[in-house]
């Protein structure tokens, strides 16, 4: 387990034993992953140092409302079927139609392109809960079976059978039979030790009392009511900033905390939460 | 090869995590059998997590798959310990070695000092927001998270209406495959282009959302779940009613959540005291009907059907309604609760021209309404 654990923190990625297990079994059985967790957990990034360590590429499916067949699995070449059908002389009808149907015509969209990989890539299929429920029907095919069925040319089978991340934030339930395919892992936000460490890695030049300041700080921002916590983007965008405007203690930089407060706070309603007072507090829990 | 006893003790943790209302088809069964007879000494840590990634298919799960974990390797080892004392511990499953997987290969003494020595065992705080009822949402962050969810759950109607689509002979968005398919006979040229277009519009919604004092427990995320319906479909109209009715559509619209809440109370619509349904559906359907009951309206009205009018009023108001619109639904929060009767007098009179009495005391509850609209 150690050694996927060292190779992810090496590429920047920090993971906890839990998540190197899930993604070791995940490698071991073939199957999917679906990771749930809160916007800026660090989904997507898994997927990112995945491909680094396993030096093959990254095909990544953004999936967004209406999203299809044509634009994620595949399309067929309509101006090249065109030409096709224009430069026969004595076109027959059964024949053309059979040969503008095949792989010579057909365009790779991320889904297919990732299945007819030499070498097995990682396919991330982002924010799955963004689809329609109709595209998830359409993947269940190649979660399961690792093959994608094309009505005019058949069945394409995986030549490497890809490693497959899928990410939901959870606004939508997802249907139990795309949920029963895959392997399944809660990404929370991560803990004290956790971030201070993820801290260490994306921002070098940080002593570590700061370091353990902000942590400490973030982790008391996540305890308040807020409508959207701070994720580890936010966290290192924040303490970049502090850095940039040369702070050295939070204590010591109240001002400087309330003015840099839009890396961390999202909302109108949360900005107005985190008043003055909040932030006295909030402070007071740093240690 | 699996040993019966390991391969026995997975499947009865399999019927015990199926008992406590988790999926494990045999699929899962098998894969748990593999990766914990692959492994020459499996610890405790890895068994559960690996376990608990195959055997779990959400937050809920995920989150109380410890405690089921620790209450059945703890309590039956235990056991299984003490039954095969007189026998060759040995040659049973139970080696009694630190740092094995308790049931399968340890102690659950040392798996239970391994979870209460590490914080990150902590233990699982079973979330079910979702199937909770409304009145015992007593948490202000479950609430706020609860009104989220009822949100977003009423968005899943724009998705559900809009990923209809079909082919016609005029629109904006050309069916390139369906017009090369179409023109074979010329040669492929789209001579006769197709479109496709959207099959079916967003309905048309006009809420009818009691705020009276009964119902005051759950309008938090009743209000919540009405904005989302009418955030997700553009044409609809939203009223709140008391002993008057008043027209909310435009707070509703409001971007914050916040301004709405404040411009709600301003103006007096959040105003908690008697109901007078069929008064106020005498005033919507005098002022309000002719201009909202177009485009065959899906009327939803949101009450616990407490009444202070009598029941024929109220019958005739909802005949009135029920002529003009394409379907007429009631959500009621109290059909959520065991105890009560919907035989009441005014659910009575309403019953003939109700098309469908919905539940409405949960997220899961308020879910069944968007798959009851008729679109």
């Amino acid at each position: 387990m150690t050694e996927l654990n060292d190779k992810l923190r090496s590429n920047g990625y920090i993971p906890d034993a839990a998540l190197t297990i899930t993604l070791e079994l995940m490698q071991k059985l073939d199957r999917p992953l679906l990771i749930e967790g809160d916007a800026g957990v660090g989904k997507t990034s898994i997927a990112n140092s995945l491909a680094k360590i396993h030096n093959c590429e990254l095909i990544r499916l953004q999936c967004y409302e209406n999203l299809d067949v044509q634009s994620s699995i595949y399309e067929w070449n309509y101006s090249k079927q065109l030409l096709w059908i224009n430069s026969q002389n004595n076109p027959e009808k059964e024949r053309d139609m059979e040969h503008i149907f095949s792989q010579e015509f057909l365009l790779e969209r991320p889904l297919l392109k990732a299945i007819k990989q030499k070498k097995a890539p990682i396919l991330l299929i982002d924010e799955i809960d963004r689809a329609d429920e109709a595209f998830e029907a359409f993947l269940l095919e190649l979660l399961s079976e690792f093959q994608i069925s094309i009505p005019e040319l058949g069945t394409i089978k995986a030549e490497s059978i890809p490693q497959v991340i899928v990410t939901s934030n959870g606004t939508r339930e997802l249907s139990d039979a795309l949920r029963r395919r895959c392997l399944y892992h809660y990404l929370d936000y991560p803990d004290r030790e956790r971030e201070f460490l993820i801290i260490e890695q994306a921002v070098p030049n940080i002593n570590k009392k700061l370091n353990q300041q902000i942590v400490d700080f973030i982790q008391a921002l996540r305890e308040q009511d807020l409508r959207k916590n701070p994720g580890i983007a936010e966290t290192l965008d924040w303490s970049a900033a502090l850095i940039g405007m040369g702070v050295k203690d939070l204590v010591e930089s109240k001002e400087l905390i309330s003015k840099t407060l839009s890396c961390l706070l999202k909302t109108q309603e949360d900005c107005a939460l985190i008043n003055n007072n909040a932030l006295e507090k909030l402070l007071n829990t740093v240690g | 090869m699996i040993n019966t006893q390991v391969s026995d003790r997975i499947i009865e943790f399999a019927r015990h995590l199926r008992n406590n209302g988790h999926t494990v088809g045999i699929k899962e069964l098998i894969d748990s059998m593999q990766i914990i007879s692959g492994s020459n000494h499996p610890d405790e840590y890895s068994t559960l997590h690996s376990l608990r990634s195959l055997c779990c298919r959400n937050k809920e799960e995920w989150q109380q798959f410890e405690k089921l974990f620790i209450s059945f390797w703890y309590s039956k080892t235990e056991s299984i310990v003490s039954n095969n004392s007189a026998q060759n511990i040995e040659s049973t499953i139970i080696k009694q070695q630190h740092k094995n997987v308790s049931g399968i290969a340890g102690s659950t003494a040392s798996l239970f000092e391994t979870i209460s020595d590490s914080n990150k065992y902590a233990a699982g705080k079973q979330n079910t927001i979702s199937k909770a009822d409304f009145r015992f949402l007593n948490n202000h962050h479950a609430m706020r998270k609860a009104e989220d969810l009822a949100e977003k759950l009423a968005m899943q109607l724009r998705t559900r209406s809009r990923s209809y689509r079909k082919i016609a002979v005029k629109g904006r968005r050309m069916d390139i495959r369906h017009s090369i398919r179409r023109n074979m006979a010329h040669g492929g040229i789209p001579l006769h282009p197709v479109f496709s277009i959207q099959y079916k519009k967003p309905p048309h919604l006009v809420i009818l959302h009691d705020v009276s004092h009964s119902m005051s427990w759950n309008n938090p995320l009743l209000f919540r779940f009405a904005r989302g319906l009418i955030k997700a479909c553009p044409t609809s109209e939203a009223f709140v009613f008391h002993t008057h009715l008043f027209c909310v559509t435009k707070l509703y619209r409001e971007k914050s959540i916040q301004q709405m809440r404040t411009k709600l109370e301003s103006n007096n619509h959040l105003w908690l005291g008697g109901t007078c349904i069929a008064e106020s559906l005498n005033y919507f359907n005098q002022h309000y009907a002719k201009t909202t009951l177009k485009n065959k309206a899906i009327v939803i009205i949101i009450s616990d059907g407490f009444d202070t009018d009598a029941p024929e009023d109220l019958a005739r108001q909802l005949a009135t309604i029920k002529g003009n619109s394409k379907q007429l639904l009631w959500l009621n929060p109290m059909l959520g609760r065991e105890t009560y009767t919907s035989g009441t007098k005014t659910m009575l009179a309403a019953k003939p021209y109700v098309d469908y009495f919905i539940p409405a005391h949960s997220i899961d509850a308020l879910r069944s309404v968007i798959y009851k609209m008729k679109l």
